[in-house]
């Protein structure tokens, strides 16, 4: 393949991917993606800064005779089910550094609500199930047994190797409820339901026998993860230590909404000078580098987007004014890319290139330094990034995971996106203008 | 662009037929300056300090949107049981709420009719205590990271260490200058540093070593390929990446002064500590880092003669 037809490829691909990338940072990307038959509504996940929210530090107290990563995530687990029931919202609860527990909760705007619902006890029923009761009142009946009726729980194996979760009830009246509850159950051929906080833990189940010891197996566990996160909600009656509030921060929804005009203003401001500037400068080699950066842009936008479907749930990444900072600083970043690639196109020219000839060396020498000086900011942004998530600051988490991102998404821009198009535009009749 | 090129053409002296401006051989007026100002920001951190934000200092800020007067506000507060808070005008209605601890003036506050509670904010002693042992300690491992980075990248030329070494000094310099200038804005408009301004000052280091990175680069391309005089080779580098260097920033603070300028409160502070760190960053890269080589290269030299 010539190098003409290999560019002409490239081109292409490049067309494809710009269009790609284009739709899915497009605002409305819903409509045009639902002309090919895609139903989806993306957006970018946005941080409490900018939509409101509430932010709490808590500091455990772990006794020195427990482990405390072990401690920590019972805590973590006990406080998710609180403020985030059915793990639908959008809350972040986990440990950090020195026995902390960062929990941060989008849209809530009454910390004093959320600090009592984390600090109460939570509340463990059973109900008795009769599926064919014909009354709605008769088919879910209340139990005077509750989570205070409950010593221990704790995630286990039967003898057939299935995970299970072995409840000790308190011994006395607890043990008696129990047992009389488990007889009735046992005798009626209804079911026994486990409710925590409102959801559903366990059952509805059948009761296997009657219960006199106060020892119960939970059966029907799925797996042993899940066995040993019913005992710890089980548990969970009361937080498995003491919590004190370390630091918090409210943060009102016109708030970060108004940090998020000025911000995208800004940003279009800085945006539109740097490309006044680079093409006054460059020319025909500043329009491509203003291409690349409106690429570069939408595929960042795109990632953002990508990151925030369910499909990569675990990797979504959440924007914070700082994040943008990062988003608009990693812009600047992409110009000096083209910049260099650019200066050391217009000193091979200068030497007396062709213009497809000093795209191809001028691109190869300024790649040593997009190279090494990339990888120096990559080697800063991780350092950061590692920090900031132990010791639980957000913003700056937010800040170096944007704009590491973007060191990466600009590597492949410049070696792909710059390089195409400026080896496309040598060959057209103004590649002499290089 | 060719405008700032006269103007350098004007300071420095040619050194060599080719018409390149002598910045090498001015070295001790560059060194000089920059000795001053940060002789001058050492004392300014010395005598004024650094004015802490809660996130280092602990403590709560509530901002609040009213119609009612400070007085009033004041009033409150003091009625929530703090006498010694401060309250601070942030125009539009807006008001800033300060104190080191009192657990009912929220409640107080968004109690009254007319007063909105926008944002609060609350650090504890040992949040605050651990912020600072942070910063160090990312101040260091980034140092220390880079050094042994640009050592690495650089082992094809002689001395790699020094390469590694200059881009700590330029590095260390460009922190300093933003950490000094913070303490004198801190003084005089009570500028305040928070985690932010710790973010800042770490990302200014990455901006620095990118810049001394593209001058190194075009030295380690020149000294591996050209023979000469390592004076007259460093300075060529040099002259020959000017133009790129001031064009890369002169792009990143375009969009920074954007921010800076139009972006909001919130983040202000952060994009002047990186605006000024980028000055910095360009300055020592073309001026400091790169002479120093010649520096230590001739020291060397003398010192190998006696």
């Amino acid at each position: 393949m010539t190098m003409r037809q290999k560019t002409r490829w490239q081109l292409v691909l490049l067309g494809l991917f710009a269009l790609f990338v284009g739709v899915l940072a497009y605002p409305r990307e819903d409509q045009i993606l639902s002309l090919i038959g895609i139903e989806a509504d993306m957006g970018v996940r946005r941080g409490l800064d900018l939509r409101g929210g509430v932010e709490l530090i808590y500091e455990a107290d772990v006794p020195q005779d427990r482990e405390s990563e072990q401690v920590l995530d019972e805590v973590v687990s006990v406080i998710k089910q609180r403020v985030n029931p059915g793990g639908a919202s959008e809350a972040v609860v986990r440990p950090a550094q020195n026995d902390r527990i960062v929990v941060q909760l989008p849209d809530e705007d009454d910390p004093q609500a959320v600090i009592d619902l984390i600090g109460q006890t939570a509340r463990l029923e059973f109900f008795e199930v009769n599926p064919d009761a014909t009354e709605p009142d008769g088919q879910l009946v209340p139990t005077d047994i509750s989570g205070e009726d409950v010593q221990r729980a704790e995630a286990a194996f039967d003898q057939f190797n299935r995970p299970i979760v072995n409840l000790n009830f308190r011994s006395g009246e607890s043990t008696q409820k129990f047992a009389d509850l488990s007889t009735r159950i046992f005798n009626s051929g209804t079911q026994i339901l486990a409710v925590l906080d409102d959801q559903p833990i366990f059952g509805p189940a059948p009761v296997q026998q009657p219960i006199l010891s106060g020892e119960s197996q939970l059966s029907g566990s799925q797996d042993i993860a899940e066995a040993q996160e019913t005992a710890t909600l089980l548990n969970a009656g009361a937080l498995p230590v003491d919590i004190d509030i370390a630091s918090r921060q409210t943060i009102g929804p016109s708030l970060g909404v108004t940090a998020l005009q000025a911000s995208i203003v800004a940003g279009i401001v800085g945006l539109l000078s740097l490309v006044v500037f680079l093409v006054a400068v460059y020319r025909l080699g500043g329009l491509v580098g203003v291409v690349m950066i409106g690429l570069y842009a939408a595929t960042m936008i795109a990632v953002f987007k990508l990151s925030a479907t369910p499909l990569f749930s675990d990797f979504t990444i959440v924007l914070t004014l700082a994040g943008i900072a990062g988003f608009i600083m990693s812009i600047a970043v992409a110009a000096d890319a083209n910049i260099l690639v650019l200066e050391r196109l217009r000193e091979e020219r200068r030497a007396g290139l062709s213009p497809a000839k000093a795209v191809e060396e001028g691109y190869r020498h300024a790649w040593s330094s997009i190279r090494d000086a990339s990888i120096a900011t990559l080697i800063i942004t991780v350092i950061l990034y590692l920090l900031a998530r132990q010791f639980g600051e957000l913003a700056i988490q937010g800040f170096a995971l944007v704009l590491g991102l973007g060191v990466l998404t600009n590597v492949f821009s410049v070696s792909f996106i710059t390089k195409t198009l400026l080896r496309g535009a040598a060959r057209t009749r103004w590649g002499e203008k290089l | 662009m060719k405008s700032i090129m006269r103007y350098f053409a004007a300071i420095g002296k040619p050194a060599t037929s080719k018409g390149e401006i002598d910045i090498v051989g001015r070295r001790k007026l560059w060194y000089s300056i920059s000795a001053a100002i940060l002789s001058l920001g050492i004392v300014a951190l010395a005598v004024f300090g650094l004015n802490l934000g809660i996130d280092f200092s602990g403590g709560v800020v509530i901002n609040v949107e009213t119609d009612i007067s400070g007085q009033e506000l004041g009033e409150l507060v003091e009625g929530a049981g703090v006498d010694d808070a401060q309250i601070i005008e942030a125009g539009d209605g807006g008001w800033q709420i300060r104190f080191a601890e009192g657990p009912g003036v929220e409640e107080a506050l968004s109690g009254e009719e007319g007063v909105t509670v926008q944002s609060l904010e609350q650090v504890g002693p040992s949040v605050s205590r651990d912020l600072t042992t942070n910063a160090l300690w990312s101040l260091l491992a980034v140092s220390l990271a880079i050094t042994i980075y640009v050592a690495f990248v650089f082992r094809r030329v002689e001395h790699p260490g020094r390469f590694g070494a200059m881009a700590i000094v330029a590095l260390l310099h460009d922190a300093l200058f933003v950490l000094s200038m913070f303490a004198v804005l801190g003084y005089f408009w009570g500028v305040e540093v928070d985690a932010f301004i710790v973010t800042a000052v770490l990302t200014v280091i990455g901006f620095s070593v990118h810049d001394t990175i593209v001058v190194f680069d075009r030295i380690r391309e020149n000294l591996l390929r050209k023979s000469g005089d390592f004076t007259a080779v460093i300075n060529g580098s040099i002259n020959e990446v000017m133009g790129r260097s001031l064009n890369t920033s002169i792009t990143t603070v375009l969009v920074l002064l954007a921010l800076f300028l139009l972006g909001g409160s919130s983040t202000a502070n952060f994009m002047l500590a990186l605006l000024l760190g980028m000055l910095s960053g360009t300055y020592s890269s073309i001026f400091i880092a790169s002479p120093l080589l010649v520096s230590w290269n001739n020291f060397q030299k003398r010192r190998a003669k006696s």
